[in-house]
């Protein structure tokens, strides 16, 4: 089961709320709970859990995660990428790496480009330092696998053709 | 250059060779932005200004417009033409529908004799596009690749390793190329048979839309298919893909007609015969009622049924007809009725 909040991270504390008859549940992740200062259960008073429960609907919610995070170029966040489907500028395929990688991959069935590149070169998003980035909070966050994910694809982009920086055409 | 004058430039070139009574045209179609401005619909007016100065000051470096020969490239700014003259452009295969009816500063550079065109500020800055008559994507694709690298050679392209030219929308990155082929099939669609290909077909990748792209009706068996992968295929791979599969299909539709050849010649005959019948007889005809006739013609036109009528007098009354092609050929404007007296009377007139 996957956290209510952000819907990306393995739901570990579950909280059910019964008012009237009426049940309502609360499915969290370890670092969305650690945000909603409801960390520690047993250090969990009953205004901590029902403050978990806010009158924003749950779906809201879900879009605040997904709201951030934002291009810095452009201003686009990935939210309105989704609802739009068109993104704002080629900064934000950096700021929504991995995100992206994942709805390329629903759309392509492929993650990765295979074919030619420009004739003059091209200056390289810096994906070395978004992955190296990424795999560093993995293995803090003890993530083995996506970590190992993020290594073989650190890998691969050392190994491809076509990473290079752009050349000088003088 | 003004619009009518691509007129002159007839799309099949006494075509006997290079067109099959089955595919239609072959298309290229690559997308490309430019690194350092947000893609189209993010940008403001004045930038949208810039880019379209800016690509046509780097087109022509590369491929001089005017240079003594000046039937090498026209040049069209889209908001200084008519709404026939753009529509003209959507019929010709030089711009896309949605090029025509977008707003803001964008332009199409047209090089009518290779068959190519370059839309500036479509869905994303660069569009390079190349239509041609016949089964050829071998020969387009090597074309297209040669010219992109020469218009975009000193420009920064905005692309990445990892997930190759950069697009407005995720369903063009990589490649950002949709390569696709216009078919005729005629006997598959009467035999029922057409609903079943095509969903096989999906399921290795394709798309199928009818004659004028997105979210049109196909007429006149008239199919359009294209890939839809664009990341992680080479573009060779996604030519080889494409022209396999199109064999197959075309294979296919020449099987069925024989078949209906051996059991039902005298109905498919009436059907051709028929259809002559009607074009050379009628004084108003629509469009959509020609496509539909002309489709029996082509198909007598294969099976050798009406060996008088020629294949580019078909194509030809193909490509006139259609509505705004009609107003700049009769060099009138002219309303939805009159366009169908007119159009019938020159069909009259080619038919013999």
């Amino acid at each position: 089961m996957l956290c209510d909040r952000c819907n990306q991270n393995k739901a570990t504390l579950h909280v059910t709320r019964t008012v009237e008859g009426n049940v309502t549940e609360l499915h969290l992740c370890s670092l969305c709970a650690k945000d909603q200062g409801l960390e520690d259960p047993s250090q969990l008073s009953l205004s901590d859990i029902l403050a978990g429960f806010s009158d924003i609907p749950s779906n809201q919610i879900k879009n605040k995660a997904l709201a951030l995070p934002r291009c810095n170029n452009c201003g686009m966040t990935f939210n309105q990428f989704k609802s739009g489907e068109r993104l704002g500028c080629a900064s934000c395929y950096q700021a929504f790496y991995e995100r992206l990688g994942e709805v390329l991959k629903r759309i392509h069935g492929r993650a990765s480009h295979k074919g030619k590149s420009p004739l003059g070169g091209f200056s390289s998003i810096d994906e070395k330092e978004v992955l190296q980035k990424a795999l560093k909070e993995a293995i803090e966050k003890e993530d083995f696998e996506k970590a190992a994910t993020l290594r073989d694809q650190l890998r691969q982009l050392n190994q491809a053709p076509g990473s290079q920086e752009k050349k000088d055409l003088s | 250059m003004n619009v009518k004058d691509l007129l002159q430039y007839p799309f099949w070139n006494n075509c006997e060779e290079e067109c099959s009574d089955i595919v239609l045209t072959t298309r290229i179609r690559l997308a490309r932005n430019l690194s350092k401005y947000p893609f189209v619909h993010q940008c403001q007016e004045e930038q949208k200004k810039e880019i379209v100065a800016y690509l046509k000051e780097q087109m022509e470096q590369v491929l001089p417009m005017s240079s003594g020969d000046h039937d090498l490239c026209a040049y069209f700014d889209l908001n200084s033409l008519s709404d026939v003259e753009k529509l003209f452009l959507v019929e010709h295969f030089v711009v896309s529908k949605e090029h025509m009816d977008m707003k803001g500063p964008r332009s199409v550079a047209v090089f009518p004799k290779e068959h190519m065109s370059v839309m500036f500020n479509e869905e994303d800055h660069l569009r390079l596009q190349s239509v041609r008559p016949g089964f050829c994507l071998e020969s387009a694709w090597a074309d297209m690749n040669g010219f992109d690298d020469l218009l975009t050679q000193k420009m920064d392209i905005a692309y990445s390793s990892q997930w190759g030219y950069l697009t407005a929308c995720p369903t063009n990155v990589g490649t950002g190329m949709r390569a696709s082929v216009m078919l005729h099939l005629p006997c598959l669609t009467m035999t029922n048979q057409i609903t079943k290909i095509f969903e096989a077909v999906s399921k290795l990748g394709l798309t199928v839309r009818g004659m004028y792209g997105e979210g049109s009706n196909s007429n006149g068996h008239i199919y359009q298919l294209s890939n839809q992968v664009t990341l992680g295929l080479s573009e060779e791979e996604i030519v080889d893909n494409l022209s396999r599969i199109i064999k197959r299909i075309i294979e296919h539709e020449y099987t069925v007609r024989e078949q209906l050849l051996q059991k039902k010649q005298t109905e498919l005959e009436d059907k051709v015969y028929r259809a002559y019948a009607v074009l050379k007889a009628a004084r108003m005809m629509s469009y959509g009622e020609m496509i539909n006739l002309l489709s029996f013609l082509w198909l007598g036109y294969g099976l050798k049924m009406l060996t008088h009528v020629k294949i580019n007098t078909i194509y030809e009354l193909f490509l006139l007809s259609q509505p705004a092609h009609l107003q700049l050929y009769s060099g009138q404007v002219l309303k939805a009725n009159e366009r169908d007296k007119y159009r019938a009377e020159l069909i009259r007139t080619k038919l013999g």
